[in-house]
């Protein structure tokens, strides 16, 4: 599939909104792999899927800032969509951002609220040049509680510092940093908490095995990119290793 | 009854993880045991740490799949430690492939692969996607597989490119050589080019074509295999997507068969694959035996 971009907005210093005309079908936290011709190709989730395909692209590689580097009418082309997305659950839930990591957030909050369920979004950021407006993106929420490691936004210190409490949600759905996941874990029933994981991917449709989350065998691409809680406490790998092109384990910064 | 005796090494059932598909770490081999695999074949292994072409490395077309992954792997060493850790665990064998550039190495990492626990070696001198290894050393195959038969004591296979024109001289002079038996087929080259943007679409510009579009020339490659070697064990590999398909290689001579491409659409496929051979088996009261290199 390819469209047109038909909208960019910038939501915070080197993160953008970039809608474009292509109209697909997915679930919430479901990934697209978008194709930058010259350059390369990079998984991206699908943020929303209304009016176009919304995407929210955080400068970080040569892929990203090739995305930067285009407008309005620059044409985009994607495969997907892919992977398994978030579990839906009508009741109390909460949202869990860490930075960009917001970007499927969009898509889940509509798809929450055809359920009637009551949002919680609780996001983190590193600073105010950092922070993302959820409305901009177009997340829809009940409540909502913003953290900046500064205190420039919000309260000051980290999201997961902020809630003491989760034991009243029926399900907390995160996607940020791993070391925001990993702190997560600690703090909610793991078996309540679905997380969005990230990891090279080369093939995205679940034959490459580069995505693989060892020692369970779990490839990111196809058997997540979500992930139960207790599932990723099984996981060696998980806050620690992140595997390289050639396969080899990585550790995370 | 699905049970395979490839070149001495048992097998549960016919059904062989492809090289290039998922055998990567030491968590994917136990689980493609766990669902179901007969035997799993280790991504291609190089010496040293390889990344691989650069993405796009798949294009995912109508009739199967267009990949230039360009052997991205761990290397020798590292993937010696995922079998070694694997292998214990498992109730089916690895077969150990590897990309060599000289017999040296191809003899050093086939023994190191062996020592790990590796029941079988494939020699990948039929990889399309990269400039060094693969198919640029196909003219050496009789060299590295002398010298790995030199080496160690575990069946050889030789993954064998569609390339090939006289497939009988190819295998005979290989089997003298001392190769076991004959993965058949690897990817056809391939390209594919975007009409829109005007470029190819594949990071690496060629790539290998794998999926049902190849599975005629699979079945065509094992059928002159057997009748060439009618000793030699034959994984039949391209484009088995159900168990018609396995069936179809068996039939034109393979003892086993490969699966790859076919896993796009989920890691079930494989017991839906031996599932319908055991049950076409029963329902026509045959054996595998009975059906390996059937037709005339």
């Amino acid at each position: 599939m390819k469209g047109r971009i038909r909208k960019v907005d910038e939501v915070a210093e080197g993160v953008r909104r970039i809608v474009v005309d292509i109209h697909l079908k997915a679930d919430p936290g479901q990934f697209v792999m978008v194709w930058v011709p010259g350059v390369g190709e990079a998984p991206f989730s699908v943020s929303d899927i209304e009016n176009g395909l919304q995407l929210v692209v955080a400068l970080r590689g040569s892929v990203t800032r090739k995305i930067f580097s285009m407008s309005e009418g620059d044409v985009l082309p994607v495969r997907g969509p892919y992977g398994k997305g978030f579990t839906l659950v009508k009741g109390t839930v909460a949202l869990v951002g860490g930075g960009y990591g917001l970007a499927p957030f969009p898509l889940l909050s509509k798809r929450l609220k055809d359920l009637d369920s009551h949002i919680t979004l609780l996001l983190g950021f590193k600073g105010s040049k950092n922070y993302i407006d959820p409305q901009k993106v177009g997340i829809l929420a009940d409540d909502f509680i913003v953290a900046t490691e500064d205190g420039s936004v919000g309260f000051k210190g980290l999201v997961t510092e902020i809630l003491e409490d989760l034991s009243g949600y029926d399900m907390v759905y995160a996607c940020g940093p791993e070391r925001m996941a990993v702190e997560l874990l600690r703090i909610v029933n793991p078996s309540k908490v679905e997380i969005s994981v990230e990891r090279l991917m080369r093939c995205g449709i679940g034959v490459c095995g580069s995505c693989v989350l060892d020692p369970l065998g779990l490839r990111v691409c196809s058997d997540g990119p979500v992930f139960r809680g207790d599932v990723l406490l099984r996981i060696e790998d998980f806050g620690r290793f992140w595997r390289g092109w050639d396969g080899r384990k990585e550790e995370i910064r | 009854m699905l049970e395979v005796d490839l070149a001495g090494v048992k097998l549960r059932n016919p059904i062989v993880i492809a090289s290039g598909i998922l055998g990567i770490s030491r968590g994917l081999f136990l689980r493609l045991d766990r669902e179901g695999a007969g035997a799993v074949t280790t991504k291609s292994v190089t010496l040293r740490p390889r990344s691989g072409n650069p993405l796009p490395n798949i294009v995912e077309l109508e009739f199967g799949l267009v990949n230039s992954m360009g052997i991205p792997n761990p290397g020798i060493e590292l993937m010696c430690e995922e079998i070694r850790s694997a292998v214990p665990h498992m109730s089916v064998p690895i077969i150990g492939s590897i990309a060599p550039t000289s017999a040296e190495e191809a003899k050093t990492m086939a023994s190191l692969l062996v020592e790990s626990g590796a029941s079988a070696v494939e020699v990948n001198t039929s990889c399309p996607n990269v400039q060094d290894i693969g198919i640029n050393l196909i003219n050496k195959s009789v060299e590295l597989v002398r010298s790995i038969d030199r080496e160690v004591d575990v069946p050889i296979l030789v993954k064998v490119t569609p390339h090939v024109q006289d497939v009988p001289s190819f295998v005979r002079t290989l089997s003298e050589a001392g190769a076991d038996g004959f993965t058949a087929v690897n990817t056809l080259k391939a390209m594919v080019i975007d009409v829109d943007l005007l470029r190819p679409v594949l990071g690496g510009v060629v790539g290998g074509l794998s999926g049902p579009a190849v599975r005629p020339v699979a079945v065509r490659f094992i059928y002159e295999i057997r009748k060439t070697l009618p000793g030699a064990a034959i994984i039949g590999t391209g484009g088995v997507e159900n168990w018609r398909d396995a069936a179809e290689m068996i039939m034109a001579g393979a003892d086993a068969v490969g699966i790859g491409t076919a896993l796009r659409r989920g890691l079930k496929v494989i017991n839906e694959v031996t599932d319908g051979l055991r049950s076409f088996l029963i329902e026509r009261g045959l054996t595998l035996d009975d059906i390996r290199g059937v037709v005339p």
